[in-house]
Protein backbone atom coordinates (compact mmCIF):
# COMPACT_ATOMS: atom_id res chain seq x y z
CA UNK A 1 0.00 0.00 0.00
CA UNK A 2 2.85 2.35 0.85
CA UNK A 3 4.31 1.79 -2.62
CA UNK A 4 0.95 2.65 -4.23
CA UNK A 5 0.82 5.92 -2.25
CA UNK A 6 4.45 6.70 -3.17
CA UNK A 7 3.78 6.17 -6.89
CA UNK A 8 0.56 8.22 -6.66
CA UNK A 9 2.38 11.15 -5.02
CA UNK A 10 5.15 10.89 -7.61
CA UNK A 11 2.56 10.99 -10.41
CA UNK A 12 0.95 14.05 -8.83
CA UNK A 13 4.33 15.78 -8.67
CA UNK A 14 5.08 14.81 -12.26
CA UNK A 15 1.87 16.34 -13.62
CA UNK A 16 2.09 19.45 -11.46
CA UNK A 17 5.75 20.10 -12.26
CA UNK A 18 5.24 19.49 -15.96
CA UNK A 19 3.05 22.59 -15.73
CA UNK A 20 0.18 20.79 -17.45
CA UNK A 21 -2.03 21.35 -14.44
CA UNK A 22 -1.01 25.00 -14.14
CA UNK A 23 -1.90 25.56 -17.78
CA UNK A 24 -5.26 23.84 -17.34
CA UNK A 25 -5.97 25.76 -14.13
CA UNK A 26 -5.27 29.11 -15.79
CA UNK A 27 -7.42 28.12 -18.75
CA UNK A 28 -10.19 26.85 -16.47
CA UNK A 29 -10.08 30.04 -14.40
CA UNK A 30 -10.41 32.17 -17.53
CA UNK A 31 -13.21 30.08 -19.05
CA UNK A 32 -15.27 29.59 -15.89
CA UNK A 33 -14.64 33.16 -14.77
CA UNK A 34 -15.64 34.60 -18.13
CA UNK A 35 -18.89 32.63 -18.18
CA UNK A 36 -20.29 35.50 -16.11
CA UNK A 37 -19.25 37.89 -18.85
CA UNK A 38 -20.92 35.73 -21.52
CA UNK A 39 -24.14 35.80 -19.57
CA UNK A 40 -24.25 39.61 -19.67
CA UNK A 41 -24.47 39.38 -23.46
CA UNK A 42 -27.82 37.61 -23.29
CA UNK A 43 -31.20 39.12 -22.54
CA UNK A 44 -32.63 36.37 -20.36
CA UNK A 45 -31.68 33.41 -18.16
CA UNK A 46 -28.33 34.96 -17.30
CA UNK A 47 -27.67 32.60 -14.40
CA UNK A 48 -28.57 29.47 -16.36
CA UNK A 49 -26.07 30.36 -19.08
CA UNK A 50 -23.35 31.04 -16.51
CA UNK A 51 -23.85 27.59 -14.99
CA UNK A 52 -24.18 25.84 -18.37
CA UNK A 53 -20.97 27.30 -19.76
CA UNK A 54 -19.00 26.86 -16.54
CA UNK A 55 -20.01 23.23 -15.95
CA UNK A 56 -19.44 22.27 -19.59
CA UNK A 57 -15.97 23.86 -19.41
CA UNK A 58 -15.17 21.95 -16.22
CA UNK A 59 -16.16 18.68 -17.84
CA UNK A 60 -14.28 19.45 -21.06
CA UNK A 61 -11.04 20.29 -19.27
CA UNK A 62 -11.28 17.27 -17.01
CA UNK A 63 -11.81 15.04 -20.03
CA UNK A 64 -8.81 16.63 -21.81
CA UNK A 65 -6.67 15.89 -18.76
CA UNK A 66 -7.79 12.25 -18.74
CA UNK A 67 -7.17 11.90 -22.49
CA UNK A 68 -3.77 13.48 -22.79
CA UNK A 69 -2.16 12.98 -19.40
CA UNK A 70 -3.78 9.64 -18.58
CA UNK A 71 -2.87 8.15 -21.94
CA UNK A 72 0.81 8.91 -21.40
CA UNK A 73 1.30 7.85 -17.80
CA UNK A 74 2.43 4.26 -18.29
CA UNK A 75 3.94 4.82 -21.72
CA UNK A 76 6.25 7.50 -20.30
CA UNK A 77 7.42 5.07 -17.62
CA UNK A 78 8.21 2.50 -20.31
CA UNK A 79 9.78 4.92 -22.83
CA UNK A 80 11.94 6.65 -20.25
CA UNK A 81 12.70 3.29 -18.64
CA UNK A 82 11.97 4.72 -15.19
CA UNK A 83 9.90 1.62 -14.53
CA UNK A 84 13.14 -0.39 -14.29
CA UNK A 85 13.91 1.50 -11.09
CA UNK A 86 10.42 0.98 -9.68
CA UNK A 87 9.94 -2.67 -10.68
CA UNK A 88 13.38 -3.72 -9.45
CA UNK A 89 12.07 -2.84 -5.98
CA UNK A 90 9.42 -4.88 -4.14
CA UNK A 91 6.60 -3.26 -6.12
CA UNK A 92 4.19 -5.31 -8.20
CA UNK A 93 3.16 -4.14 -11.64
CA UNK A 94 -0.42 -3.92 -10.38
CA UNK A 95 0.71 -1.58 -7.56
CA UNK A 96 2.48 0.59 -10.13
CA UNK A 97 -0.72 0.84 -12.20
CA UNK A 98 -2.85 1.62 -9.13
CA UNK A 99 -0.35 4.30 -8.09
CA UNK A 100 -0.37 5.95 -11.51
CA UNK A 101 -4.19 5.83 -11.63
CA UNK A 102 -4.65 7.27 -8.13
CA UNK A 103 -2.11 10.01 -8.89
CA UNK A 104 -4.16 11.01 -11.93
CA UNK A 105 -7.37 10.92 -9.88
CA UNK A 106 -5.71 13.25 -7.32
CA UNK A 107 -4.87 15.70 -10.11
CA UNK A 108 -8.38 15.53 -11.58
CA UNK A 109 -10.01 16.01 -8.18
CA UNK A 110 -7.81 19.02 -7.51
CA UNK A 111 -8.66 20.51 -10.91
CA UNK A 112 -12.40 20.05 -10.39
CA UNK A 113 -12.21 21.42 -6.82
CA UNK A 114 -10.35 24.52 -8.04
CA UNK A 115 -12.80 25.08 -10.89
CA UNK A 116 -15.75 24.62 -8.50
CA UNK A 117 -14.19 27.30 -6.30
CA UNK A 118 -14.02 29.70 -9.25
CA UNK A 119 -17.61 28.82 -10.22
CA UNK A 120 -18.71 29.46 -6.63
CA UNK A 121 -17.16 32.93 -6.88
CA UNK A 122 -19.00 33.60 -10.14
CA UNK A 123 -22.29 32.38 -8.59
CA UNK A 124 -21.93 34.87 -5.73
CA UNK A 125 -22.21 37.69 -8.29
CA UNK A 126 -25.03 36.09 -10.28
CA UNK A 127 -27.72 35.35 -7.76
CA UNK A 128 -26.06 33.46 -4.89
CA UNK A 129 -24.34 30.14 -4.32
CA UNK A 130 -26.26 26.83 -4.56
CA UNK A 131 -24.24 24.48 -2.43
CA UNK A 132 -25.61 21.49 -4.31
CA UNK A 133 -23.06 22.44 -6.98
CA UNK A 134 -20.69 20.32 -4.87
CA UNK A 135 -22.81 17.27 -5.74
CA UNK A 136 -22.57 18.11 -9.44
CA UNK A 137 -18.78 18.41 -9.05
CA UNK A 138 -18.66 15.03 -7.27
CA UNK A 139 -20.51 13.42 -10.19
CA UNK A 140 -18.02 15.03 -12.58
CA UNK A 141 -15.10 13.64 -10.54
CA UNK A 142 -16.67 10.16 -10.65
CA UNK A 143 -16.98 10.36 -14.41
CA UNK A 144 -13.35 11.51 -14.68
CA UNK A 145 -12.25 8.64 -12.40
CA UNK A 146 -13.78 6.22 -14.88
CA UNK A 147 -12.18 7.98 -17.85
CA UNK A 148 -8.80 7.98 -16.08
CA UNK A 149 -9.10 4.22 -15.59
CA UNK A 150 -9.93 3.75 -19.28
CA UNK A 151 -6.89 5.86 -20.22
CA UNK A 152 -4.62 3.88 -17.91
CA UNK A 153 -5.97 0.64 -19.36
CA UNK A 154 -5.32 1.86 -22.90
CA UNK A 155 -1.80 2.98 -22.04
CA UNK A 156 -1.00 -0.54 -20.81
CA UNK A 157 -1.22 -1.96 -24.32
CA UNK A 158 -1.11 0.79 -26.92
CA UNK A 159 0.37 4.18 -27.82
CA UNK A 160 -0.70 7.49 -26.22
CA UNK A 161 -2.34 8.66 -29.46
CA UNK A 162 -4.44 5.51 -29.84
CA UNK A 163 -5.27 5.58 -26.11
CA UNK A 164 -6.47 9.18 -26.34
CA UNK A 165 -8.53 8.40 -29.45
CA UNK A 166 -10.08 5.27 -27.87
CA UNK A 167 -10.90 7.09 -24.64
CA UNK A 168 -12.45 9.98 -26.59
CA UNK A 169 -14.60 7.52 -28.58
CA UNK A 170 -15.67 5.75 -25.38
CA UNK A 171 -16.54 9.13 -23.84
CA UNK A 172 -18.83 10.00 -26.74
CA UNK A 173 -20.33 6.50 -27.01
CA UNK A 174 -20.66 6.21 -23.23
CA UNK A 175 -22.92 9.26 -23.20
CA UNK A 176 -25.06 7.90 -26.03
CA UNK A 177 -25.62 4.25 -25.17
CA UNK A 178 -29.39 4.75 -25.18
CA UNK A 179 -29.24 6.04 -28.75
CA UNK A 180 -27.10 3.03 -29.68
CA UNK A 181 -29.67 0.69 -28.12
CA UNK A 182 -32.46 2.39 -30.06
CA UNK A 183 -30.53 1.94 -33.30
CA UNK A 184 -29.91 -1.70 -32.41
CA UNK A 185 -33.64 -2.36 -32.23
CA UNK A 186 -33.86 -1.61 -35.96
CA UNK A 187 -31.03 -4.01 -36.85
CA UNK A 188 -31.11 -7.68 -37.90
CA UNK A 189 -31.10 -10.08 -34.90
CA UNK A 190 -27.38 -10.97 -34.95
CA UNK A 191 -26.29 -7.34 -35.18
CA UNK A 192 -28.88 -6.32 -32.56
CA UNK A 193 -27.64 -8.91 -30.08
CA UNK A 194 -24.01 -7.91 -30.71
CA UNK A 195 -24.71 -4.21 -30.16
CA UNK A 196 -26.78 -4.94 -27.06
CA UNK A 197 -23.96 -7.08 -25.65
CA UNK A 198 -21.50 -4.30 -26.43
CA UNK A 199 -23.73 -1.80 -24.65
CA UNK A 200 -23.54 -3.93 -21.52
CA UNK A 201 -19.71 -3.88 -21.57
CA UNK A 202 -19.10 -0.26 -22.55
CA UNK A 203 -19.07 2.36 -19.77
CA UNK A 204 -22.44 4.03 -19.32
CA UNK A 205 -21.46 7.64 -18.69
CA UNK A 206 -25.06 8.86 -18.75
CA UNK A 207 -25.36 7.83 -15.07
CA UNK A 208 -23.09 10.78 -14.23
CA UNK A 209 -25.05 13.29 -16.30
CA UNK A 210 -26.81 15.48 -13.76
CA UNK A 211 -25.63 18.95 -14.65
CA UNK A 212 -28.30 19.82 -17.24
CA UNK A 213 -31.13 18.85 -14.90
CA UNK A 214 -29.44 20.64 -11.98
CA UNK A 215 -29.02 23.86 -13.99
CA UNK A 216 -32.77 23.70 -14.71
CA UNK A 217 -33.52 23.50 -11.00
CA UNK A 218 -34.02 19.73 -10.58
CA UNK A 219 -32.57 18.64 -7.22
CA UNK A 220 -29.87 15.95 -7.15
CA UNK A 221 -31.02 12.45 -6.22
CA UNK A 222 -28.78 11.06 -3.48
CA UNK A 223 -29.56 7.43 -4.33
CA UNK A 224 -28.60 8.10 -7.95
CA UNK A 225 -25.29 9.55 -6.78
CA UNK A 226 -24.60 6.51 -4.61
CA UNK A 227 -25.30 4.15 -7.52
CA UNK A 228 -23.09 6.25 -9.83
CA UNK A 229 -20.32 6.19 -7.21
CA UNK A 230 -20.45 2.42 -6.90
CA UNK A 231 -20.57 2.01 -10.68
CA UNK A 232 -17.55 4.31 -11.22
CA UNK A 233 -15.48 2.59 -8.52
CA UNK A 234 -16.30 -0.94 -9.74
CA UNK A 235 -15.70 -0.14 -13.42
CA UNK A 236 -12.48 1.76 -12.68
CA UNK A 237 -11.17 -1.03 -10.43
CA UNK A 238 -11.85 -3.55 -13.18
CA UNK A 239 -9.99 -1.44 -15.77
CA UNK A 240 -7.00 -0.86 -13.46
CA UNK A 241 -6.75 -4.56 -12.57
CA UNK A 242 -6.94 -5.47 -16.26
CA UNK A 243 -4.17 -2.94 -17.00
CA UNK A 244 -2.05 -4.53 -14.24
CA UNK A 245 -2.68 -7.98 -15.70
CA UNK A 246 -1.64 -6.78 -19.18
CA UNK A 247 1.48 -5.13 -17.79
CA UNK A 248 2.35 -8.34 -15.94
CA UNK A 249 2.68 -10.05 -19.31
CA UNK A 250 4.92 -7.46 -20.90
CA UNK A 251 8.70 -7.47 -21.09
CA UNK A 252 11.03 -4.62 -21.89
CA UNK B 1 30.69 -23.56 -0.23
CA UNK B 2 27.26 -24.26 1.30
CA UNK B 3 23.96 -23.77 -0.54
CA UNK B 4 23.21 -20.81 1.74
CA UNK B 5 26.28 -19.02 0.43
CA UNK B 6 25.03 -19.14 -3.15
CA UNK B 7 23.36 -15.77 -3.69
CA UNK B 8 22.71 -16.10 -7.42
CA UNK B 9 22.22 -19.35 -9.26
CA UNK B 10 21.46 -19.75 -12.95
CA UNK B 11 20.76 -23.18 -14.41
CA UNK B 12 20.58 -23.51 -18.21
CA UNK B 13 18.90 -20.14 -18.63
CA UNK B 14 17.84 -19.38 -22.18
CA UNK B 15 16.02 -16.30 -23.37
CA UNK B 16 14.37 -16.07 -26.77
CA UNK B 17 12.61 -12.88 -27.81
CA UNK B 18 9.73 -13.40 -30.19
CA UNK B 19 9.96 -10.53 -32.63
CA UNK B 20 7.19 -9.08 -34.74
CA UNK B 21 5.19 -11.30 -37.06
CA UNK B 22 7.28 -12.46 -40.00
CA UNK B 23 10.60 -12.11 -38.17
CA UNK B 24 12.49 -15.06 -36.74
CA UNK B 25 12.72 -15.40 -32.93
CA UNK B 26 15.97 -14.02 -31.54
CA UNK B 27 17.96 -16.03 -29.01
CA UNK B 28 19.63 -13.55 -26.67
CA UNK B 29 20.88 -15.97 -24.01
CA UNK B 30 21.67 -19.65 -24.48
CA UNK B 31 22.01 -22.24 -21.71
CA UNK B 32 23.65 -19.94 -19.15
CA UNK B 33 24.67 -21.60 -15.89
CA UNK B 34 26.63 -19.80 -13.20
CA UNK B 35 26.75 -19.12 -9.47
CA UNK B 36 27.64 -16.04 -7.46
CA UNK B 37 28.58 -16.47 -3.81
CA UNK B 38 27.87 -14.35 -0.77
CA UNK B 39 30.29 -11.46 -0.32
CA UNK B 40 31.97 -11.74 -3.69
CA UNK B 41 32.19 -9.19 -6.46
CA UNK B 42 31.27 -10.82 -9.73
CA UNK B 43 31.85 -9.15 -13.09
CA UNK B 44 29.88 -10.03 -16.19
CA UNK B 45 31.87 -9.05 -19.24
CA UNK B 46 30.99 -9.03 -22.88
CA UNK B 47 30.94 -6.96 -26.04
CA UNK B 48 27.93 -4.75 -26.77
CA UNK B 49 24.86 -6.85 -27.51
CA UNK B 50 26.27 -9.96 -25.80
CA UNK B 51 23.20 -10.25 -23.52
CA UNK B 52 24.63 -8.81 -20.27
CA UNK B 53 21.74 -6.45 -19.60
CA UNK B 54 19.14 -9.11 -20.47
CA UNK B 55 20.78 -11.49 -18.00
CA UNK B 56 20.65 -8.84 -15.30
CA UNK B 57 17.00 -8.10 -16.13
CA UNK B 58 16.21 -11.81 -15.69
CA UNK B 59 17.83 -11.72 -12.26
CA UNK B 60 15.75 -8.66 -11.36
CA UNK B 61 12.50 -10.19 -12.64
CA UNK B 62 12.05 -7.58 -15.38
CA UNK B 63 12.34 -10.29 -18.02
CA UNK B 64 11.35 -13.96 -17.69
CA UNK B 65 13.65 -16.71 -18.91
CA UNK B 66 12.27 -18.82 -21.78
CA UNK B 67 13.70 -21.91 -20.11
CA UNK B 68 15.99 -22.73 -17.22
CA UNK B 69 16.00 -21.60 -13.59
CA UNK B 70 17.18 -18.31 -12.12
CA UNK B 71 17.41 -18.06 -8.33
CA UNK B 72 18.33 -14.91 -6.38
CA UNK B 73 18.80 -14.80 -2.59
CA UNK B 74 17.20 -18.21 -2.22
CA UNK B 75 14.01 -17.43 -4.15
CA UNK B 76 12.98 -17.43 -7.78
CA UNK B 77 14.37 -14.35 -9.56
CA UNK B 78 11.88 -11.50 -9.49
CA UNK B 79 10.09 -12.59 -6.29
CA UNK B 80 9.21 -9.67 -4.04
CA UNK B 81 11.27 -11.14 -1.15
CA UNK B 82 14.40 -11.10 -3.29
CA UNK B 83 13.76 -7.60 -4.64
CA UNK B 84 13.38 -6.28 -1.08
CA UNK B 85 16.96 -7.33 -0.37
CA UNK B 86 18.72 -6.10 -3.49
CA UNK B 87 19.75 -2.78 -5.00
CA UNK B 88 19.96 -1.93 -8.69
CA UNK B 89 21.70 0.78 -10.67
CA UNK B 90 20.43 0.67 -14.28
CA UNK B 91 22.63 1.32 -17.30
CA UNK B 92 22.37 4.99 -18.31
CA UNK B 93 20.47 6.33 -15.33
CA UNK B 94 16.79 6.70 -16.26
CA UNK B 95 15.27 8.63 -13.43
CA UNK B 96 12.35 10.97 -12.81
CA UNK B 97 13.72 14.30 -13.97
CA UNK B 98 10.97 16.29 -12.22
CA UNK B 99 12.23 15.18 -8.80
CA UNK B 100 15.16 16.60 -6.86
CA UNK B 101 17.99 14.25 -5.89
CA UNK B 102 16.70 14.01 -2.34
CA UNK B 103 13.06 13.47 -3.39
CA UNK B 104 14.12 10.75 -5.81
CA UNK B 105 16.08 8.75 -3.24
CA UNK B 106 13.26 9.26 -0.72
CA UNK B 107 10.78 8.01 -3.32
CA UNK B 108 12.92 4.89 -3.85
CA UNK B 109 13.06 4.37 -0.07
CA UNK B 110 9.28 4.63 0.20
CA UNK B 111 8.96 1.83 -2.38
CA UNK B 112 10.60 -0.38 0.26
CA UNK B 113 8.01 0.72 2.81
CA UNK B 114 10.38 3.16 4.51
CA UNK B 115 9.30 6.61 5.65
CA UNK B 116 9.47 9.37 8.23
CA UNK B 117 12.54 11.05 9.72
CA UNK B 118 14.48 7.78 9.62
CA UNK B 119 14.26 7.68 5.83
CA UNK B 120 15.11 11.37 5.50
CA UNK B 121 18.24 10.92 7.67
CA UNK B 122 19.24 7.84 5.71
CA UNK B 123 18.81 9.66 2.40
CA UNK B 124 20.94 12.57 3.63
CA UNK B 125 23.67 10.14 4.73
CA UNK B 126 23.59 8.32 1.37
CA UNK B 127 23.74 11.55 -0.62
CA UNK B 128 26.71 12.64 1.48
CA UNK B 129 28.35 9.27 0.85
CA UNK B 130 28.12 9.70 -2.94
CA UNK B 131 29.15 13.36 -2.71
CA UNK B 132 25.80 14.82 -3.76
CA UNK B 133 24.81 16.84 -0.69
CA UNK B 134 25.41 20.11 -2.52
CA UNK B 135 22.94 19.20 -5.28
CA UNK B 136 20.31 17.36 -3.26
CA UNK B 137 17.64 20.03 -3.79
CA UNK B 138 18.29 20.42 -7.50
CA UNK B 139 15.93 18.72 -9.99
CA UNK B 140 17.46 15.70 -11.72
CA UNK B 141 16.89 17.32 -15.13
CA UNK B 142 19.73 19.70 -14.19
CA UNK B 143 22.17 16.92 -13.25
CA UNK B 144 25.13 15.86 -15.37
CA UNK B 145 25.53 12.18 -16.26
CA UNK B 146 28.10 11.69 -13.50
CA UNK B 147 25.77 13.28 -10.95
CA UNK B 148 22.91 11.02 -12.08
CA UNK B 149 25.19 8.01 -11.72
CA UNK B 150 26.02 9.00 -8.14
CA UNK B 151 22.42 9.58 -7.17
CA UNK B 152 21.66 6.25 -8.86
CA UNK B 153 24.15 4.57 -6.54
CA UNK B 154 22.47 6.27 -3.56
CA UNK B 155 19.02 4.93 -4.56
CA UNK B 156 20.50 1.46 -5.09
CA UNK B 157 21.69 1.47 -1.47
CA UNK B 158 18.62 3.01 0.15
CA UNK B 159 17.42 -0.37 1.52
CA UNK B 160 20.88 -1.41 2.73
CA UNK B 161 20.84 -4.33 0.26
CA UNK B 162 22.66 -7.65 0.59
CA UNK B 163 23.13 -7.84 -3.17
CA UNK B 164 23.84 -4.92 -5.49
CA UNK B 165 23.42 -5.03 -9.26
CA UNK B 166 25.37 -2.41 -11.16
CA UNK B 167 24.78 -2.20 -14.91
CA UNK B 168 27.73 -0.46 -16.60
CA UNK B 169 28.32 1.73 -13.53
CA UNK B 170 31.41 3.43 -14.94
CA UNK B 171 30.02 4.36 -18.35
CA UNK B 172 29.97 8.08 -18.97
CA UNK B 173 32.02 8.94 -15.91
CA UNK B 174 35.19 11.03 -16.04
CA UNK B 175 38.36 9.58 -14.46
CA UNK B 176 37.65 11.26 -11.12
CA UNK B 177 34.07 9.96 -11.10
CA UNK B 178 35.27 6.47 -11.97
CA UNK B 179 37.78 6.48 -9.16
CA UNK B 180 35.15 7.68 -6.67
CA UNK B 181 32.69 5.02 -7.79
CA UNK B 182 35.43 2.38 -7.53
CA UNK B 183 36.00 3.50 -3.95
CA UNK B 184 32.30 3.18 -3.18
CA UNK B 185 32.26 -0.35 -4.63
CA UNK B 186 35.32 -1.25 -2.53
CA UNK B 187 33.54 0.11 0.56
CA UNK B 188 30.50 -2.05 -0.24
CA UNK B 189 32.81 -5.04 -0.61
CA UNK B 190 34.37 -4.35 2.76
CA UNK B 191 30.86 -4.27 4.26
CA UNK B 192 30.35 -7.81 2.97
CA UNK B 193 27.85 -7.01 0.25
CA UNK B 194 27.62 -9.17 -2.83
CA UNK B 195 28.12 -7.16 -6.02
CA UNK B 196 27.15 -8.25 -9.50
CA UNK B 197 28.19 -5.88 -12.19
CA UNK B 198 28.11 -5.67 -15.94
CA UNK B 199 30.91 -3.85 -17.62
CA UNK B 200 33.08 -3.76 -20.66
CA UNK B 201 35.76 -1.68 -18.93
CA UNK B 202 38.21 -4.49 -18.21
CA UNK B 203 40.57 -2.54 -15.95
CA UNK B 204 37.74 -1.85 -13.50
CA UNK B 205 36.65 -5.47 -13.53
CA UNK B 206 40.22 -6.65 -12.97
CA UNK B 207 40.65 -4.26 -10.05
CA UNK B 208 37.34 -5.04 -8.34
CA UNK B 209 36.18 -8.58 -9.10
CA UNK B 210 37.15 -11.93 -7.67
CA UNK B 211 35.40 -13.86 -10.41
CA UNK B 212 34.09 -13.06 -13.86
CA UNK B 213 31.94 -14.53 -16.59
CA UNK B 214 32.45 -13.61 -20.22
CA UNK B 215 29.38 -13.51 -22.46
CA UNK B 216 29.61 -13.50 -26.22
CA UNK B 217 26.58 -13.62 -28.51
CA UNK B 218 24.43 -14.94 -25.67
CA UNK B 219 26.78 -17.74 -24.60
CA UNK B 220 28.88 -17.92 -21.47
CA UNK B 221 32.24 -18.53 -23.12
CA UNK B 222 34.45 -18.21 -20.05
CA UNK B 223 33.76 -18.32 -16.32
CA UNK B 224 36.13 -18.41 -13.38
CA UNK B 225 38.36 -16.46 -11.03
CA UNK B 226 40.21 -13.42 -12.29
CA UNK B 227 43.42 -15.04 -11.01
CA UNK B 228 42.90 -18.15 -13.15
CA UNK B 229 41.89 -16.20 -16.24
CA UNK B 230 44.90 -13.89 -16.02
CA UNK B 231 47.47 -16.65 -15.46
CA UNK B 232 48.49 -16.61 -19.14
CA UNK B 233 48.28 -12.82 -19.59
CA UNK B 234 46.01 -9.84 -18.93
CA UNK B 235 42.23 -10.01 -18.54
CA UNK B 236 42.01 -8.24 -21.89
CA UNK B 237 43.93 -11.10 -23.54
CA UNK B 238 41.64 -13.68 -21.92
CA UNK B 239 38.58 -11.68 -22.95
CA UNK B 240 39.64 -11.26 -26.58
CA UNK B 241 40.67 -14.93 -26.84
CA UNK B 242 37.32 -16.13 -25.44
CA UNK B 243 35.24 -13.86 -27.67
CA UNK B 244 37.24 -14.70 -30.80
CA UNK B 245 37.08 -18.44 -30.09
CA UNK B 246 33.30 -18.22 -29.85
CA UNK B 247 33.07 -16.12 -33.02
CA UNK B 248 35.09 -18.64 -35.02
CA UNK B 249 33.21 -21.66 -33.61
Amino acid sequence: MRAVVAVAINTWREVVRDRVLLLLLVFAGVVVGSSGLMATLTFSEERKIVLDVALASMEGLGVLLALFVGGQLLVKEIDRRTLYVVLSKPVSRLSLVWGKFLGLVMVQSFLVAAMTGVLGGVMVFTGGVRFSVLGVSCMLVLQLVLLAALSVLGSAFTSPLVTSALTAILYVVGHNLETLRMLARKMVPVARLSVEALCRVLPDLSVFEVKNAWVNGVPLAVDGMVVAGGYAMAYAAMCVCLAGWLLERREW
Amino acid sequence: MSALDVIISLQDVTKVFNNQVGQAPRTVLEQISLEVHRGETFGLLGPNGAGKTTLQKILLGLVRPTSGTAMVLGTRAGESDARARLGYLPENPYFYTHLTGREFVEFCGSLFGQGGPELRNRVDRLLARVGMTHARDLQLRKYSKGMLQRVGVAQALVNDPELVFLDEPMSGLDPVGRRELREIILELKSEGKTIFFNSHILSDVEALCERVGILSRGKLVSYGSVRDLTRQGSLEDAFVAAVQAEASA
